[in-house]
């Protein structure tokens, strides 16, 4: 578990904060080249106005912030060079659903399969639930990360865990999380 | 069913498998050689990077460039050299400490005005070799020799530590015996440049004065020589700290700011020696060593040669003595003690003899 900290290093900004971002980056974009551009930016973005980084408690949710807003814009970056390759948006194109679930549990291992899951949601929904399940903050804290109000994340983590309660790979899992709030088994 | 809990757990492991670099020293050595972490960079990442990594490359090397540039300009623009004797007279010291021109790279050694059991010397020295007329950085240094009475040593440090304030100076150092067998010591004081000589005069005038020493040594291009280099040395930071605002990866960040954190230490070091060298041409030194008159011999009477004799003689006797005594102590022993048995058995003998005697008859 990462623990908050005044980054008035940047060495000890990276040592703290690398992995958690990157692997948040990796939840929220599934593309590898991607992840690598979003978490350099966001630390570039984050070292650049460190003057203005809040201490304490407030800290660990700014970080957040500005990796989810660095995913956002790696993502449009992709999707409108995607674009010209294929019409195909880059986030959905890195996720396949078209595969049975029995397939998939013959490729993958199961944390492959809940990324997969994650990965298919869409990206709106995909940074509260990682925020929440993956950064482990809470739905204020969330809300602060992605600017938007407390009843409103709570909606986007709602409706999150109701599609994934319906995601076939999940359910091969023998898991499921049910659509009000609570995992149910299926 | 499963918990919240369960469910953090679960997409935990889902993140925990994705391969981020979590040493931190390997994403620092990463970051530092440009090389990417586990994951490949995208095209478009590269394309992003490659060219402004080139941009960094070549502003940094003009940095540099500019940087030397202007150390070259500055070393080459200092005045010429400009030796002068130095004036014949003590008094000129004024000018010396006055920053007044004159001199350059030369020494000279002055003697007069000066109570004649002293000795006087000064010398002018150029640090550089580049000093010219006109706003000279001299340090000017001095050592007085004097001898006090023994009585009137506490005195004079006394009035020398008055001396230093009332010009507005300071007492660097004092080492002084007040008693004792070694009475005596040094003082140094620090006096303003402009003071300096008023600070002679007084001090020698204390004691009993036995040499008198200063030397005049011209920094000029020393002061210039750090004076341009720190200027150098900011405009490159300045280059760095624009280089830095612009950095477009974490690679360019930290080695940027490794650079600016060198130059930065340079500079600092360089503005200290700027501010000893400032405080040395400021203010004058002016070692004052303290003694006190050595005690004159008490004659000794020369002996007649009947009386050198015969205290030849004794000496002789008693070693002859001593000797004979050293050498043969047990034969002696052992005669003294035969002796006296021998003289113990005549006695003895005597005495049975007559009480025999008066027995028989």
């Amino acid at each position: 578990m990462v623990t908050d900290t005044n980054p008035g290093d940047l060495e000890e900004l990276l040592q703290q904060w690398y992995a958690p971002a990157y692997r948040t980056a990796a939840l929220l974009l599934g593309d590898a080249a991607n992840v690598d551009d979003a978490v350099q930016e966001a630390f570039l973005r984050l070292w650049r106005f460190r003057d203005a980084l809040p201490e304490g408690d407030g800290l660990r949710p700014w970080i957040y912030r500005v990796v989810v807003n660095a995913c956002y814009s790696s993502a449009r970056t992709e999707t409108r060079h995607a674009s010209r390759r294929a019409p195909q948006d880059a986030l959905d194109a890195v996720v396949s659903s078209d595969s049975t679930p029995d397939e998939l549990a013959d490729q993958h291992d199961r944390a492959s399969l809940v990324r997969q899951a994650i990965l298919s949601l869409p990206t709106g929904l995909r940074a509260p639930l990682v925020l929440r399940y993956y950064a482990g903050l809470s739905e204020k804290e969330i809300a602060t990360a992605i600017r938007r109000r407390p009843g409103t994340v709570k909606s986007r983590l709602h409706e999150a865990r109701r599609l994934l309660a319906s995601d076939p790979r999940l359910a091969h899992l023998g898991l499921g999380v049910s659509s009000n709030g609570q995992e149910e088994a299926k | 069913m499963i918990t919240d809990a369960e469910f953090s757990a679960l997409v935990a492991e889902a993140a925990e498998a994705i391969p981020a670099p979590t040493s931190a020293d390997a994403i620092l050595a990463a970051a530092r050689a440009g090389i990417d972490p586990p994951s490949v960079a995208s095209p478009i990442a590269k394309a992003r990077r490659h060219p402004r990594g080139i941009a960094i490359s070549a502003i940094g090397a003009a940095a540099a460039l500019v940087a030397v540039i202007v150390v070259a300009v500055s070393l080459s623009s200092s005045p010429p050299s400009i030796a002068h004797r130095a004036p014949g007279s003590p008094r000129a010291l004024g000018a010396l400490t006055a920053g007044a021109p004159g001199f350059g790279a030369s020494q000279a050694s002055v003697a007069g005005g000066i109570p004649a059991a002293g000795s006087t010397r000064t010398s002018v020295t150029s640090a550089s070799g580049t000093a010219s007329a006109g706003s000279q950085k001299i340090i000017t240094t001095g050592t007085i020799s004097l001898v006090v009475h023994k009585s009137a040593l506490g005195h004079v440090v006394t009035e020398l530590q008055a001396i230093a304030t009332s010009l507005g100076g300071y007492v660097s150092t004092s080492s002084v015996a007040l008693a004792g067998s070694s009475r005596g010591g040094t003082v140094v004081l620090g006096v303003p440049a402009r003071e300096f000589q008023e600070a002679v005069r007084e001090a020698e005038s204390l004691g009993t004065l036995k040499h008198l020493g200063t030397t005049a040594t011209n920094v000029t291009g020393q002061v210039a020589d750090l004076g341009a280099q720190v200027s150098a040395l900011e405009a490159a930071r300045a280059q760095l700290e624009a280089l830095f605002a612009r950095a477009g990866t974490i690679q360019a960040l930290l080695s940027v700011q490794n650079e600016i954190t060198s130059v930065q230490s340079q500079i600092q070091q360089l503005q200290a020696q700027q501010r000893v060298l400032a405080n040395e041409i400021s203010f004058s030194s002016l070692t004052v060593a303290l003694a006190v008159p050595s005690v004159p011999h008490t004659p000794v009477p020369t002996p007649s040669r009947f009386s050198k004799a015969w205290h030849q003689a004794v000496s002789h006797v008693e070693g002859g003595l001593s000797t004979l005594l050293a050498d043969s102590g047990i034969v002696l022993l052992s005669i003294v003690l035969i002796v006296l048995i021998g003289l113990l058995l005549l006695f003895g003998g005597r005495l049975l003899w007559s009480f025999v005697r008066r027995r028989l008859v």
